[in-house]
């Protein structure tokens, strides 16, 4: 399975999940589980609201559980921004 | 059998918002913003010049089903975290059940469970008085406590602690708020309590919702119900987030557990369950037959459920 495109967004969560967990960016894999990683859920918690500010949109307080890598929580990140097909005329 | 023959629960008026009780504590601002933002706190409550005499006093006080029957109360159970709470030979729980004129009843606290021994209490209440064989005997149970120490005043990571009390008289027998089932299951290998390594704090941090989920799935079990049979949760107040994540991996509406109180009181020890009782009579949210359950997690590890009809 080839990695996931880098997006300015992975980047972002990975300098982050480096900052709580006092590690370099370069040493974070973003397939691996935060909790692997001992990330305290407080400091997950952090995170989510990190994105929050960072995005300017609400996210629901299990979505670190929910999605546990940070490939898959820029995954699911980028479905909530991607923009809603416009409704047809009637 | 035992029942809840009547709770009263006692909220001291000081609100303070959990900003300031952070910076207190040395609590960090990102700790303090997830604490709001992710774990639904934002005050706690307090009673800053009263002692644990007043707090229990204050929510006995409030139980008007006490009020007469004084002479039908064998046992004064004070359910509590904090196993050292004044200096010898200052004794709260004595000093309380004088002045409820229930010297004549045998008084014992119960710290076994930590923040779980009320609901321990509520069930050793009813097995002393189904043992002593008389069906219109009565126990009190007094849950609450000071928060007097930075560490009887905040959870790392988790909650902040509250002061609110609350005071239970239990019957023997059936009838109404009856207790179906019961389970309760202590982990001994986090004994160290607030004292845990990061290796052991972080196993506990993961094995916590199966271990709720086991208590709480194990006392509908024993009484012979199943989720779809239980109309509300009355939870322990230490975070929103708890049961919410609880609720996802069991698969239970978390619209039906009682999260009114997160907000407002912050931990109150033992006495959560029964604080949010009489929030639920009052605001309407349990009808006759209903059947709920109370849940409590003491630090230690003891994780308990207890079901009811009311």
């Amino acid at each position: 399975m080839t990695a996931p495109e880098d997006t300015e967004l992975r980047t972002w969560l990975t300098e982050r999940v480096a900052e709580y967990l006092g590690l370099p960016a370069h040493e974070i894999d973003t397939g691996r589980q935060l909790a692997d990683y001992g990330l305290e859920s407080v400091y997950a918690l952090a995170l989510c609201g990190d994105i929050e500010d960072h995005l300017d949109l609400r996210v629901e307080e299990t979505i670190v559980w929910d999605h546990p890598t940070i490939d898959q929580l820029g995954a699911h990140l980028d479905r909530l921004r991607a923009p809603r097909p416009a409704l047809e005329a009637g | 059998m035992t029942a809840i023959e009547a709770v009263s629960a006692y909220l001291p008026p000081v609100a303070v918002p959990i900003e300031e009780l952070g910076a207190r504590l040395g609590v960090d601002s990102a700790q303090v913003r997830v604490f709001r933002r992710f774990y639904g706190l934002a005050e706690a409550r307090y009673e800053p010049d009263g002692s644990l005499t007043d707090l229990l006093l204050a929510a006995a006080g409030k139980l008007s089903a006490l009020r007469g029957q004084e002479g039908r109360v064998r046992y004064v159970l004070q359910a509590r975290t904090l196993q050292n709470v004044a200096p010898y030979p200052v004794n709260p729980l004595h000093e309380v059940r004088e002045a409820l004129g229930l010297r004549h009843a045998q008084a014992f606290a119960v710290t076994q469970h930590a923040c779980a021994s009320g609901l321990l209490a509520v069930d050793l209440a009813g097995r002393l008085l189904a043992a002593d064989g008389d069906p219109d005997a009565l126990a009190l149970v007094l849950t609450g406590e000071k928060a007097f120490t930075p560490v009887a005043q905040l959870i790392q990571n988790t909650t902040f602690m509250g002061e609110g009390a609350a005071a239970v008289l239990v019957r023997p027998g059936g009838g109404p708020d009856r207790m179906l089932g019961y389970a309760t299951r202590t982990h001994g290998q986090f004994a160290a309590a607030l004292r845990m390594g990061p290796e052991l704090a972080a196993e506990f941090e993961t094995r916590y919702l199966d271990c709720l989920a086991e208590v709480v799935l194990g006392a509908l079990d024993a009484a012979g119900l199943t989720l779809a049979d239980l109309d509300l949760v009355l939870p322990h107040n230490v975070n929103r987030l708890s049961w919410s994540r609880l609720c996802k991996q069991i698969g239970y509406p978390v619209q039906r557990v009682l999260l009114d109180n997160v907000p407002v009181t912050g931990h109150c020890f033992c006495a959560d369950s029964f604080i949010n009782y009489q929030t639920a009579r009052e605001r309407e949210r349990l009808a006759p037959g209903d059947r709920y359950l109370m849940a409590a997690v003491g630090l230690g590890a003891t994780f308990s459920a207890m079901v009811f009809e009311h």
